[in-house]
């Protein structure tokens, strides 16, 4: 198989220091290829955020190594590192994180306006490009950003929100909102940190819908971090996560990925 | 470069509050130190603008102490050796009868003399109009100083009077020995000497000039009614044929102007006090008395002070304000956004403000030095003729420049710490502390940079040598160490501050004071800039407060040894004849006696009667008194000892109108004789020494009297002014005071001339009040959502407007504290500087006043600044604010 988008070896994170020193991910080594659907499970407080975040490079790790579109990310410069999450990854952050001054529209079309007019630094990189493996798209293809920006409006019913601020939205509205800021540039990889926790079942089904969709028609990868059961039944791997440590033993995939499957595990973890 | 803008341009538009305030913050900051470089310099022009114009622009006329023709040379020497001396210039003058040619078939020469006593034949050298621009040729050419052709400058009404024009010859001939009649002071008597008889006395030389011999000189040009042109009678030629001219008549002065950069005016003084006097001095004194000159360095460097603590407000404004948007770096880096460009964001948006605020100090500028110059506010004190001639564009410029750098700085600074936290520590914080460690950071290595600097500026010395007096130098360099190592000192032990701040609100109990002292701690930052910017602002109003509660006692010093118990009394010409029998009518008159006569050497010499010394400390000294009578002697007042470095017992030459130079000894130095209720550099002499050495009555002069009785109260001195009303007459009593009204109006006047310290500080104050309003906007800001959750759970607006005010209080009195702190040490070096400056005699005082005004200033400040951030906090609506980000 080809190399695969993202993967982490012995990943280590460490809060604290002295005495109060714990770790909070311990030696998780894991492997995402490109153009799946993957989710981490595990209760809160697992590290599951903390492990996203290391392997999309907003937090360097206390040791082991992540390689995103083949580069050893923390090898990179911060510069390039930064220019490469510009390129390679939509993150959805579990805090919305709108920039207040802006209006939904805006925020939508940030990763845009940060892109804009720059040549993608690490086109070599292999697999930088939305969409490289399946969907046909060539890597950063003359997107129609307009008609991209149209369809999330749409999917996300945000259509009469677009000029408003993000303190005039609801809980749900912002999450939406963060969601479709983290797809309007096809990435190749996107990072979604709980992207249902706020909305209702319905909503979050259609926003997994629409992930999975991205992943199956535009060939996107995608990495999930979840306590919710509902949403890993749309991912082609799930794996668990406790106490910082991936029970990679335990990891499903393809036809494994039921609900008893997922319901089994957890309650053998005693998550 | 569309999202920097659109970023930027979002962030200043939708907290116009803040845009504003940090705008004005800058503006206000330009806007003070351009107003005092404005004002300074302008009030220079103004004094400049003052000068006669029918003199020549020269600082300095400089008398030859030895008056010998042949020593002209020399003397021009060694002036020219000083280097502080510029464009010194020889002349020499003497009455002569022009006359124009007498040719052999034309008419009989037409001659001119002016008031029939010739008229000012003036030799000068080339840099007269070089340097001095002393006169302006209005037709013609000027006079060629290489060639030895006899040439002439005539003034136009010369050249009408004898019908010449330029190119035409005429005859220089000495007007007859009755036109040339000199009144000389010999033995205190005026003595009319006809020169040749009783003038060549030892009849050394030759008789060198033939009476009647006409010299013939060619009219080269007409000078242009201006400067020396603007007297009528002017002939002006060269200094080489002055000499032939003049011959032993001879009498050579020197103009001469001096690096004020360099040295100041006694220093000029006491370099040349060997074998030159200086006459009229007072034309130099423009900016330049000792007391003047230490005024304007007070002035300058409290504008100076201004500036720092300007830049420093705006920095910390500037930089606070990025303090609280980590959270979006952190966001946009998640992004990919890279810092080069995130940095190019907060650059903009920084630039914006640094323009916008560079813009509003331009009007606020122009406004602060309109009522300086409606309030008579000047570098040289109060009441000062000021008009404002042009903006000094470079230093301003400069000025301008350093606030927008300094904006700028204070937008990266804080930027460089937040690109530096990881992406997640940015997003989750969303605020930055300073650093726990205390030997690292940006701002430790500045300020420990800056304690370095000090010990080595210290060995290297002051720059250029003389461009700072040496004793500003010092004392700058002082003040530096200083302020930098209390900064250092609270960076490096930085919990000092919070934990000062939570032990003043321990005092107070309930649920909001457990609140302010949980954000206190949680913002080392915020207490950081502001206590330690409220601290500077107000040691600097300590200082002021400090100098001028010195400046009065040194006052209060001088008022009890010459104005208490005396009654100064300005007399009419007849009313001055009444005088003695004044002293006999009234009885308490008995001292009435005249100050009024007085000459002008290097100082002030004024003519007191030796009964006064039957008064005050030389009381009873009889031998004293009869030296003061009988030989030549004086008694100086402290200031002017001081000035000039005498002390008791020293001899002082002094040009006399009788004998030329004659060493006068120093009997005692002090106050009490001799004050004139105008200045207080005199010396006073006997009225016999007057006579003898100038030929000057003291009696039958109009001008002041004074009346001194130990013991008299006021009351007893105001009946006595009666009575003596009653006596002349109200209308030939010119004016009439009570020493101790001159000692308050002096007090007052010191007030007064404060004012530019006091308006300097008012806007530095206002600054830091800016500085804390931004603070305490960002503490609103901060804590936004915490202060939201409390009002949702029940904490009204009140107790949330209170908690704000008890932590502002608590920065106040802390920055209050501090601000003395720092304060005493710097009052002291200044009190120092300025003694060694001005040789005023200033001791620090610590005065109640000082104190009282730096606590209660600080802490209203603080209080003020915060009550509309307290009611921005009061009408948050809850909605937005959980509802936010
Ligand atoms: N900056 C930090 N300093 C100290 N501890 C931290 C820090 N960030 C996270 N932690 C700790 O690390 C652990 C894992 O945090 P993380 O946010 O990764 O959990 P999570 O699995 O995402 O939980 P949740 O599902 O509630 O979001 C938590 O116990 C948290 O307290
Ligand atoms: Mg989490």
């Amino acid at each position: 198989m080809d190399e695969p988008i993202l993967r982490t070896q012995g990943l280590y994170k460490f809060y604290g220091s002295g005495e109060g020193r714990v770790p909070v991910v311990r030696d998780v080594s894991l492997e995402v290829a490109a153009g799946r659907f993957v989710t981490v499970m595990g209760p809160s407080g697992s590290g599951k955020s903390t492990l996203l975040h290391m392997v999309s490079g907003l937090e360097p790790p206390s040791s082991g190594t992540v390689h995103l579109g083949g580069l050893d990310l923390y090898g990179l410069s911060e510069r390039r590192r930064t220019l490469l999450r510009r390129d390679l990854v939509g993150f959805v952050f579990q805090f919305y994180n709108l920039i207040p001054n802006l209006t939904v529209d805006e925020n939508i079309r940030l990763p845009l306006m940060i892109g804009a007019g720059a040549a993608p630094v690490l086109a070599g990189a292999g697999v930088a490009g939305g969409g490289a493996t399946g969907g046909g798209d060539s890597p950063r293809a003359p997107l129609d950003h307009e008609a991209e920006v149209a369809r999330l409006v749409e999917v996300f019913q945000l259509g009469d929100k677009l000029k408003s601020y993000p303190h005039q939205l609801s809980g749900g509205e912002m999450q939406r909102v963060s969601v479709a800021r983290a797809l309007v540039s096809r990435p190749a990889i996107i990072m979604a940190d709980e992207p249902t926790g706020n909305i209702s079942s319905q909503a979050g089904e259609e926003v997994m819908q629409l992930f999975r969709r991205s992943c199956d028609e535009m060939g996107q990868t995608l990495l999930l971090v979840t306590h919710n059961s509902r949403d890993a039944l749309f991912s082609d791997e799930v794996h668990f996560i406790k106490d910082g440590h991936l029970h990679a033993e335990s990891s499903l995939s393809g036809a494994g990925v039921t609900a008893d499957g997922v319901a089994d595990t957890l309650a053998r973890l005693r998550i | 470069m569309k999202l920097i803008l659109l970023l930027a341009w979002r962030h200043l538009v939708f907290r116009p509050g803040k845009t504003l305030l940090s705008a004005l913050g800058i503006g206000l900051g330009i806007a003070t130190v351009v107003a005092v470089l404005t004002v300074d310099h302008n009030t220079l022009l103004s004094q400049h603008a003052r000068r006669s114009f029918t003199d020549p622009e020269s600082d300095l006329l400089i008398q030859p102490l030895e008056r010998n023709p042949a020593a002209y040379p020399r003397q021009a020497a060694a002036l020219r050796s000083h280097d502080f001396l510029k464009g010194v210039t020889a002349f020499a003058t003497g009455k002569w009868t022009v006359r124009s040619q007498v040719t052999e078939d034309g008419p009989a020469g037409k001659e001119t003399t002016f008031r029939g006593s010739g008229v000012d034949v003036m030799a000068v050298e080339s840099s007269a109009v070089d340097h001095h621009a002393a006169y302006v040729v209005d037709e013609g050419a000027d006079l060629d100083f290489g060639s030895d052709e006899p040439q002439l400058l005539l003034s136009r009404w010369v050249a009408e009077q004898i019908g010449v024009t330029v190119g035409d010859l005429v005859e220089l001939v000495r007007p007859p020995a009755r036109q040339r009649v000199v009144t000389r002071c010999v033995d205190g008597k005026m003595v009319k000497i006809v020169p040749g008889a009783a003038g060549r006395r030892q009849g050394g030389g030759p008789p060198t000039t033939d009476d009647d011999r006409a010299l013939l000189f060619r009219v080269v040009g007409l000078l242009a009614p201006t400067n020396l042109g603007f007297a009528r009678h002017r002939v002006l030629t060269t200094m080489s044929q002055g000499v032939k001219l003049f011959g032993d008549d001879l009498s050579v002065h020197f103009w001469a102007d001096f690096d004020m950069a360099a040295i100041d005016f006694l220093g000029v003084e006491a370099a040349l006090r060997n074998s030159f006097t200086i006459k009229e001095p007072k034309r130099a004194l423009a900016g330049q008395a000792p007391e003047e000159a230490a005024f304007r360095s007070g002035v300058r460097l409290c504008g100076f002070l201004a500036l720092f603590l300007g830049l420093y407000v705006i920095f910390n404004t500037m930089s606070m304000s990025l303090v609280e948007r980590v959270r979006q770096i952190g966001l946009l880096r998640a992004l990919g956004v890279t810092r080069g460009r995130l940095a190019g964001i907060f650059l903009v948006e920084g630039g914006v403000l640094a323009l916008l605020g560079a813009g509003l100090s331009v009007l606020l500028a122009e406004r602060i030095v309109a009522v300086m110059v409606a309030a008579r506010i000047t570098t040289l004190g109060f009441g000062k003729p000021l008009e404002i001639h042009e903006v000094p564009y470079g230093p301003v410029v400069g000025v301008m420049v350093a606030g927008v750098v300094f904006s700028l700085l204070g937008v990266v600074y804080p930027f460089l710490r937040a690109s530096k936290l990881s992406v997640i520590d940015a997003l989750r914080r969303g605020v930055i502390e300073m650093s726990r460690q205390p030997f690292k950071g940006t701002r430790r290595s500045v300020l420990l940079g800056l304690l370095a600097l000090v010990p080595v500026a210290w060995f290297v010395g002051a720059p250029g040598g003389h461009v700072v007096a040496q004793p500003l130098w010092e004392a700058f360099l002082q003040a530096t160490g200083i302020v930098a190592g209390v900064m250092a000192l609270l960076l490096v032990f930085q919990g000092m501050l919070p934990s000062a701040v939570k032990a003043l609100l321990s005092v107070f109990r309930g649920p909001t004071i457990t609140l302010a002292k949980s954000t206190v701690s949680g913002a080392r930052h915020r207490v950081f800039a502001t206590i330690s910017g409220l601290m500077l602002v107000f040691a600097a109003v300590f200082l002021v407060v400090s100098v001028l509660e010195s400046l009065k006692s040194e006052t209060r010093g001088f008022s009890a040894a010459a104005l208490d118990d005396r009654l100064f009394v300005k007399l009419n010409p007849e009313a001055a004849a009444l005088s003695a029998t004044l002293r006999g009518s009234v009885p308490e008159t008995r001292s009435l006696l005249p100050i009024n006569t007085e000459v002008f050497t290097a100082f002030l010499v004024r003519s007191v009667d030796a009964r006064m010394l039957g008064v005050g400390s030389l009381a009873g000294d009889k031998d004293l008194t009869r030296a003061y009578r009988e030989r030549p002697t004086l008694i100086l007042s402290t200031r002017c000892a001081d000035d000039f470095g005498y002390v008791t017992d020293d001899r002082v030459t002094l040009v006399t109108d009788a004998d030329g130079p004659v060493e006068f000894r120093v009997l005692a130095v002090t106050d009490e004789y001799g004050f004139a209720p105008d200045d207080r550099i005199f010396a006073a002499v006997s009225p016999e020494n007057m006579r003898r050495y100038w030929c000057r009555e003291s009696n039958n002069q109009p001008g002041w009297y004074v009346a001194w009785a130990p013991g008299l109260a006021d009351d007893d001195l105001e009946e006595l002014a009666a009575r003596i009303e009653g006596v002349v007459g109200a209308g030939r009593l010119l004016d009439l005071r009570l020493g101790r009204e001159i000692g308050s109006e002096y007090l007052a006047q010191h007030d007064r001339d404060f004012a530019i310290f006091y308006a300097i500080l008012v806007l530095t104050v206002m600054l830091a009040a800016i500085g804390v309003l931004n603070a305490m906007f960002i503490a609103v800001m901060e804590r936004r959502r915490e202060i939201g959750l409390l009002r949702a759970v029940g904490l009204t607006g009140g107790q949330v407007a209170r908690m704000l005010l008890v932590e502002s209080g608590a920065f106040g009195v802390v920055g209050g504290v501090l601000g003395l702190v720092l304060g005493i040490p710097l009052a002291i070096i200044a009190a120092r500087a300025l003694t060694a400056l001005s040789h005023l005699d200033l001791v620090f005082v610590l005065s109640p006043r000082a104190l009282g005004s730096v606590l209660a200033g600080a802490i209203l400040v603080a209080v003020v600044a915060v009550l509309l951030p307290a009611l921005r906090a009061n009408h948050m609506k809850l909605s937005r604010i959980m509802r936010y980000e």
